[in-house]
């Protein structure tokens, strides 16, 4: 249970006064910020920690959110105007256009600007978007998108399932790996197992057999 | 034997994730008999770090014996198997670090059997794998005496027994514990499912690939609800009157899955639930009684929004059964006496050496031959204990010892009893039983079975049984039950037997809608209400199911832009069920002659927030490229990019001015360095010979162990 002051509880119980307002910030992996709202407002935002960011008046229709008491990953849904524009393109659509929103970071908050507060706070990601002649939908899953994240997440396998450079890598070099034994610049922390001797066999096998070079493969659980 | 291996591609298989104890084999990998006919295997285990082996067996010749580690030894591992079994826990390998750099355990360099290898196999420490290798023959040779309970004084042999289908008990996963400011307090292993939670959540999705040990910066402290996960913690831990904590947890998982999979089991050992708190953080809370928080009234209602009606339960389940695997030691004999002898007085044995306990049983001795027997719960506890029964000739010294009728004797002698103490009661089991696949039935609903077992005008109703499997993991019949009896209770109701069923009924769910400014007369938002909390309706809003309901999931709709239609000014919508006290259940059925088990025989349960004394300053080393120098006999070793992950630190700690004078080259050494504060300013010295160092001030981390290159 979220918790609010007097201060905030007081004018919402009381009748009249002002209702609260959405603020939408995006950020995608590029660096580009996104920040709209019912009103043209300037307001500080979360995930570029900037005091004073402006909020475009575009968002249009109602939020919608839906919250799970399970491992079910929370959803949000945002609709936005594309009917502002000049005589030859629209403001939305050439921002659709122009940034990749696919898993931009996203945070909502419906902010009561009299107490400085945010009653209702939604933090994920763009799961997808869609746009029409009038209006710019973002669908968003939350934080706890559980069910996108693979665990266990290593294979056993002649090909590592490290991110090269990760911290479990320690590779520093300047060329990526391509997961193999070979192409390794850091073996004391490759994590394949390049060979398996077996003593199955009870007869020597007649013909001569090398270790294999290893094979380029790609290992599905290496995470990235 | 095969002189020349084949060498063979392996199929992928997952790399399993484990909490808790765990038995099993591992993942065969390596396999190997050298022409003298020593033979070498090498078993993956799962993700690192794991604390070690509890129990070992080499194979059905043999029973799983525990062992302690070897004392003032940290890094040597069991001493039992420190001839036969080499552990490494599953560390990151340092960076750097050179071929000559080997250790039998458990620190991650490379393992000194893989000389025993074909030079075409690449050395290879699995850095980050918890594995071992287990070896026996002619050249592996025993250092070390097997312990009690053979009798002592055996001889030691060259020879190993080579293992045939080594098995063991492992102590799993250690796991980062935090404070309430999201601090790392502690590191090792545990059976508490909070830890369990946040560890899985940290490793997958919060910080992948990046050390077990690392704390959080503070963009990640931010993810979680602390104070919620302290609580949590705490509550699991607490100590029921059985003298175990009161939820436990213990799993493997070794399929391809998600994260979703992983959080579900670990959150339903333990009867609770995750949300996020304010939306971006999270938060673990047990699913234990709780007061309404928010007070719904008529005047929050959106009118004609209230929809309450019975959960649809005719096809609904009424036996819940766990699958678990009992952690506990089966109980397979009665014990009517239990008498302590001694050495003087051995009773008709000719074994020799060790004291014979003797236990009157109110059934015939029910093992065969050799075993080890734990004895429990008898009205004298310090008769509690391990001991053997049967012929165990692992060096040749054993004599047989009789076992006639209902009369068991046992070899071993508890502490601290003396001669002829007696006790009365009790049980007794075998080690090799536990970890016994386990399905219970007796969770049922028996008036449901009724209720939806009525067939025609005339004909009583027949039972309809309709049962439902929960995964417990590795657990024990105490919790299973509670925790079946409150998924039972909680979808079903309480169950008033199986008499007649009329007071029965099903729990009530639905859903209402509020407006999203509701305030109730305390003061709580209606906004403010999360997933999980409990409100009350009132009788304002509903004369006939006014009570407490359980917010299972909500929607939340902000404002209209345009102020249009009648919920323009927001709503919250709740959807219901009926929160039934009795679901809450903290006591157990009794288990009955199927399931009991043997008393004071559990594994060691619960968390080890301190440091193990063995090794009181944990820190991996991530990289070490030794530069050496100087004359054979005045080496001086310098390690320009040491780079240390202190347990706890957000970053890696680098000290770029390592260096040590006045070591000799082909010597073995203990590099180490002194870094109190955790700040990066260290001083460094060494200590000539193996681990372990003979002080571990506070701040004092090894760097490296093994010997010092020839120029």
């Amino acid at each position: 249970m979220q918790r609010f002051g007097t201060g905030v509880t007081g004018p919402m119980a009381a009748t009249g006064g002002t209702s609260p307002i959405s603020l939408i910030e995006v950020l995608t992996l590029a660096g580009a910020s996104f920040f709209w709202s019912e009103q043209r407002i300037i307001a500080p935002a979360i995930l570029t920690g900037t005091a004073s960011a402006l909020y475009l008046d575009w968002v249009t229709g109602v939020p919608k959110f839906h919250r799970y008491r399970s491992t079910q990953t929370d959803t949000a849904s945002f609709t936005l105007q594309n009917l502002s524009g000049n005589t030859v393109t629209r403001d939305a659509a050439t921002l659709f256009d122009a940034n990749e929103l696919i898993g931009a970071l996203v945070y909502y908050r419906m902010w009561r600007a009299a107490a400085e507060t945010s009653l209702f706070d939604f933090m994920g990601n763009v799961d997808s978007c869609e746009i029409n002649e009038t209006e710019f939908t973002l669908s968003c899953e939350g934080f706890g998108n559980w069910s996108a994240v693979r665990a266990p997440a290593y294979q056993v396998d002649v090909c590592c399932p490290l991110t090269f450079g990760s911290m479990a890598c320690g590779s520093l070099s300047a060329t990526p790996c391509n997961n193999t034994y070979g192409s390794c610049s850091s073996r004391q922390r490759f994590d394949g197992v390049v060979t398996v001797w077996t003593s199955d066999l009870l007869a020597v096998p007649t013909t001569q057999l090398a270790q294999p070079a290893p094979s380029t493969a790609s290992n599905l659980q290496r995470s990235f | 034997m095969a002189l020349n291996p084949a060498f063979q591609s392996q199929g992928t298989r997952t790399l399993p994730l484990a909490f808790g104890y765990v038995q099993g084999t591992g993942d065969r990998v390596l396999d190997y008999t050298a022409p003298d006919g020593s033979l070498y295997w090498l078993y993956l285990l799962g993700e690192g770090e794991w604390d070690g082996p509890e129990q070992y067996s080499i194979g059905p010749s043999q029973h799983l014996y525990s062992a302690g580690k070897v004392a003032g030894n940290p890094l040597l591992g069991p001493a039992v198997w420190a001839q036969a079994l080499h552990f490494h826990s599953g560390a990151y390998t340092p960076a750097g670090l050179p071929a000559s750099a080997i250790s039998p355990g458990p620190d991650q360099s490379y393992d000194p059997w893989f000389s025993a290898f074909p030079t075409v196999t690449p050395l290879q420490a699995f850095s980050g794998m918890a594995y071992y290798m287990v070896a026996g023959g002619p050249s592996v040779l025993r250092t070390i005496t097997v312990p009690l309970p053979k009798p002592p004084g055996a001889a030691l042999l060259p020879y190993v027994e080579p293992p045939s289908a080594p098995i063991a008990v492992w102590r799993t996963t250690r796991c980062r514990q935090f404070d309430a400011g999201g601090n790392v307090i502690g590191y090792g292993f545990t059976t508490n499912p909070t830890w369990h939670f946040i560890e899985a959540t940290l490793r997958y999705k919060i910080k992948p690939q990046q050390p077990s040990i690392a704390g959080l910066t503070d963009a990640e402290r931010a993810c979680f609800h602390w104070q919620s996960i302290v609580d949590h913690a705490a509550r699991n831990e607490a100590v029921q009157p059985n003298g175990l904590p009161r939820f436990i947890g213990s799993y493997l998982f070794a399929a391809n899955a998600t994260l979703t999979a992983v959080q579900e089991l670990i959150l339903r050992c333990c009867r609770s639930f995750q949300r996020l708190s304010g939306g971006r953080r999270i938060e673990l809370v047990g699913d234990d009684p709780r007061a309404a928080v928010f007070f719904f009234g008529a005047n929050h209602l959106l009118p004609g929004s209230l929809s309450i009606a019975k959960r649809n339960v005719s096809k609904a389940a009424n036996v819940y059964v766990p699958k678990y695997r009992d952690l506990e030691i089966p109980a397979i004999a009665a014990v009517t006496t239990a008498v302590a002898g001694s050495a003087a007085s051995p009773q008709p044995y000719s074994g020799g050496g060790n004291a014979i306990t003797t236990l009157t049983l109110n059934s015939n001795n029910p093992f065969g031959s050799l075993a080890l027997v734990s004895y429990g719960g008898g009205a004298n506890p310090a008769l509690n204990g391990q001991y053997f029964a049967g012929n165990e000739d692992i060096d040749g010294n054993g004599g047989l010892i009789a076992l006639p009728g209902n009369v068991l004797r046992l070899q071993g002698h508890a502490a601290g009893v003396s001669t002829g103490a007696q006790t009365t009661g009790g049980f007794i089991g075998t080690q090799d039983s536990r970890f016994s696949e386990r399905a219970p039935v007796t969770v049922q609903h028996r008036a449901h079975q009724r209720a939806v077992g009525q067939q025609a005008p005339g004909i009583a109703p027949q039972p309809r049984l309709v049962p439902v499997e929960y995964d417990c993991g590795n657990s024990t019949y105490d919790q299973t039950n509670r925790l079946m009896r409150f998924e039972c209770i909680r979808n079903l109701g309480p169950d008033p037997g199986p008499a007649t069923g009329t007071s029965w009924r099903a729990p009530f769910e639905g859903s209402v809608t509020g407006f999203l400014e509701a305030v109730d007369a305390q003061g709580n938002a209606l906004v403010g209400v999360e997933p999980g909390d409990v409100i009350h309706l009132d009788d304002w809003v509903t004369p006939e199911f006014a009570g407490d309901f359980e917010v299972m999931d909500l929607d939340v709709t902000g404002p209209a832009a345009d102020g249009s239609g009648a919920a323009s000014l927001g709503t919250v919508k709740l959807n219901l069920l009926e929160v039934i006290p009795e679901a809450f259940v903290e006591v157990s059925d009794p288990p009955g002659d199927s399931y009991a088990t043997v008393p004071g025989a559990e594994l060691a349960m619960g968390t080890t927030h301190a440091l193990d004394t063995n090794r009181p300053n944990t820190a991996w080393v991530l990289r070490a490229t030794m530069s050496v120098s100087g004359s054979p006999s005045a080496i001086t070793v310098a390690i320009p990019d040491l780079q240390l992950q202190l347990l706890g630190h957000a970053t890696p700690t680098s000290y770029p001015g390592f260096h040590v004078t006045g070591l000799t080259a082909g010597q073995t050494y203990v590099l180490y360095l002194d870094d109190p504060t955790g700040a990066g300013l260290a001083t460094f010295g060494y200590q000539a010979g193996s681990l372990p160092l003979t002080t571990y001030p506070a701040g004092r981390y090894v760097v490296y162990a093994g010997p010092i290159a020839v120029l």
